[in-house]
């Protein structure tokens, strides 16, 4: 350690006088610093700081509150049902082993087309019979 | 240890602002030595904790960016030019004072640059040797050193005007 008191007297003496003499008191102006330093205590919150904050609210916000899958609507007064559901429904595809002219779409086509005649046909694809209709039927039966 | 609120903020000014002040004023005109002080005042409110020095923290800030700022305008010859020519009073002058306000600030501004920041930290700053060692970055023995040559300087200015008064 460095001994700070390594000074002869005539230095002490001189040190001391210059002590005495006092910086001006009024050099800086309090009132200025004041405000700027509540400024930057304020300032210290930086406005990209609150943007991303009100942003990640806005995210939570939008995923809690989300419309979900099942919705319920209300109905006009009079009408024959108060509610209804929206069900969605997935496509299912045909099982497998099943011909592609079993497939759900094809079969509600030929229902279409056909008729209930259709679903004979279905009944009748395992066995791989001709396809008739409810005419070729009767007249099958009468001959 | 928490954040610095503007109650302790402004405590520290109070106690430190003007010898700061003092400090600041050997590099830059008056004006620009008030903002740097305040800057470091404001540099301290942003820490999120005190330094454990807060006095020699006050000090470094003030004189690292007194000189960054007199490297950054490259016009040190004339920002001294400037600090011989200005007009600000560094003392307040009372009849108590054994030496005169005015000449102690006239021998002082005529002092080399280095040694003129030691004797400002050593006396007016109330640093140990060792704390100046930490703000200016040289070794104590050395410190030590410059600041008898400061305060030989200084005696022999005093005597040469005293002289000088006696004469006339």
């Amino acid at each position: 350690m460095y001994k700070e008191e390594n000074l002869t007297p005539a230095e002490r003496a001189l040190e001391s006088a210059l002590g005495q003499l006092k910086p001006v008191a009024n050099a800086l102006n309090r009132d200025e610093f004041m405000f700027n330093a509540g400024r930057a205590s304020v300032g210290r919150k930086l406005p990209w700081q609150m943007f991303s904050v009100a942003l990640t609210v806005l995210l939570l916000c939008s995923f809690l509150f989300r419309p979900g899958m099942n919705e319920t609507y209300n109905l006009p007064p009079g009408s024959k049902q108060n509610q209804f559901q929206i069900v969605q429904t997935q496509y299912q595809p045909a099982e497998a082993g099943y011909p592609d002219s079993m497939s759900y779409p094809i079969l509600r086509e030929n229902v279409i087309k056909y008729g209930l005649d259709a679903l004979q046909f279905q009944e009748n694809a395992g066995n791989q019979k001709p396809l008739i209709n409810q005419k070729e039927l009767l007249d099958s039966i009468l001959s | 240890m928490t954040a610095i609120n503007q109650n302790q903020l402004a405590r520290w000014y109070d106690a430190y602002g003007n010898e700061l002040k003092l400090y600041a004023l050997q590099w830059s005109p008056d004006q620009q030595a008030e903002d740097i002080v305040q800057d470091a005042f404001i540099k301290l409110l942003k820490q999120r904790r005190p330094p454990n020095n807060v006095r020699a923290w006050l000090f470094r800030v003030v004189r690292n960016t007194s000189i960054s700022k007199l490297r950054f305008w490259r016009q040190r010859q004339k920002a001294d030019e400037k600090f011989l020519q200005q007009n600000v009073i560094w003392f307040e002058s009372s009849p108590d004072d054994l030496i005169d306000a005015r000449l102690a600030q006239k021998i002082l501004q005529t002092l080399p640059s280095n040694l003129r920041e030691i004797v400002m930290l050593r006396i007016w700053g109330q640093m140990s040797l060792k704390e100046i060692a930490g703000i200016t970055g040289k070794s104590i023995p050395w410190i030590h050193k410059e600041y008898k040559e400061a305060l030989e300087m200084i005696r022999k200015e005093l005597e040469h005007s005293s002289c000088i008064k006696k004469k006339t």
